[in-house]
């Protein structure tokens, strides 16, 4: 019985190598640092319930998330924060000493929240994935897309978001 | 034919095949303005990372390196932290409304029969009560856990994530276990398995150990608990 089951091993594996970059993905989704935590944390007690590892891991522990995300926010027992509200906590970034820096950066954030917050759902997961280093295949299990079709609905999230940026940017000015 | 929007994000990705790669570059190479759109493709992916990178939080507590307490509590804490016997049901409401804990509670309060069946009365409602989770018991604060199974599990495994929280909880899936919960310790009548259990401890806990059928299978003395999530085969190792 030393053996260690290949489940158990696989799956301390992909927790060490996956963990980090589904935070990361949720805290940019969410807002949410401590959410994120959770969503992420869950997901791979539902992949370690599961009992052996899934073709994609990371489409599916993103996929899960994905789904406790929405379900979270439906049940809304938490105070949540959304896209569009101005952030309660300080993201981290490079710490800003000058107040004038300060307030623009804090500007450029909600921008960038209020300009996520225009895109569809899919496209602002696709891009959210996309920055985050997730790779097309990743992206197609996880949202559940043909492969194929992640380039162009990546096209148009850029798109979309980089007006939507400019424009809520620019409004704030 | 000059390449898409979509095959240059592509390219910039890193994502098309060596030949798909070579046939663009060969066509960048000859044609300037299929070059400018690939630097303006490549500029703007570069100008949306660092507008999303400003998003970024610190990751909480549970899984950044934590500090390790001292390795050996104060024993006469772990007695004042309370005498954990609970009554079943009794204290559900009172379990900290962690949003991991809502799920274990949500997601698994319809799973089959695991509801532990108490040993004795609870002191009534003290403060430091341990409190019921859906098929799993809570304990406050412990200065030190020793976790013990009544049976080995030859396929069973115990997921143990080590988190900011201050208190203790185990959570089994499925089976129909019961609990034994007192001073530091919980004791888990396993002989109908569940094969799956889930431990969460703070990962400030100065020790921690597991032990199947009276012989340790974990000590957090000899392998300190991991920020994050471990996990261990809740069968003692073969006798030599």
């Amino acid at each position: 019985m030393d053996d260690e089951p290949p489940f158990e091993e696989a799956f301390r594996a992909c927790y060490a190598a996956r963990y980090a970059p589904l935070f990361t993905y949720l805290d940019r989704l969410t807002g949410d640092p401590d959410l994120a935590a959770d969503v992420a944390q869950e997901a791979f007690v539902r992949l370690h319930r599961r009992g052996e590892m899934p073709d994609q891991p990371a489409g599916w522990l993103v996929a899960v998330a994905n789904n406790l995300v929405r379900d979270e926010r439906r049940r809304v027992t938490r105070q949540l924060r959304l896209l569009s509200e101005e952030p309660t906590r300080a993201p981290v970034g490079a710490p800003a000493n000058d107040p004038a820096d300060e307030v623009e950066r804090a500007e450029r954030i909600t921008a960038v929240r209020a300009a996520l917050d225009r895109l569809s759902v899919r496209d602002r997961q696709a891009l959210l994935l996309r920055h985050g280093g997730y790779s097309y295949r990743e992206i197609a299990a996880a949202l559940g897309l043909a492969e194929t079709s992640v380039g162009t609905t990546l096209v148009r999230a850029s798109h979309a978001f980089r007006a939507a940026f400019e424009e809520m940017h620019d409004a704030s000015e | 034919m000059h390449p898409s929007e979509a095959a240059l994000l592509a390219l910039v990705h890193g994502e098309l095949s060596a030949g798909e790669t070579a046939a663009i570059r060969s066509h960048l190479a000859g044609c300037a303005p299929c070059r400018a759109r690939e630097a303006t493709v490549r500029d703007n992916e570069a100008r949306i990372g660092a507008l999303l990178r400003l998003l970024d939080h610190p990751m909480p507590a549970r899984v950044a390196p934590a500090p390790r307490g001292p390795r050996f509590g104060a024993r006469h804490a772990a007695l004042a932290a309370s005498l954990a016997l609970f009554l079943a049901g009794a204290a559900a409401a009172a379990v900290p409304g962690t949003p991991l804990n809502r799920w274990f509670r949500s997601q698994l309060g319809s799973a089959p029969p695991t509801a532990p069946r108490a040993a004795a009365p609870a002191p009534a409602a003290a403060p430091t009560a341990p409190a019921q989770v859906a098929g799993g018991v809570e304990i406050p604060a412990p200065r030190a856990l020793v976790v013990t199974f009544a049976a080995p599990e030859p396929r069973g495994v115990l997921a143990i994530h080590a988190t900011s929280r201050a208190n203790a909880a185990l959570q089994a899936y499925g089976g129909d276990v019961a609990y034994q919960v007192g001073d530091g310790r919980i004791e888990v009548d396993n002989r109908k398995p569940a094969g799956r259990y889930a431990l969460e401890v703070p990962v400030t806990l100065p020790r921690l150990t597991v032990l199947v059928a009276g012989r340790p299978v974990f000590d957090s003395a000899e392998r300190p608990l991991a920020p994050g999530l471990d996990s261990i085969p809740l069968a003692p190792a073969a006798s030599p």
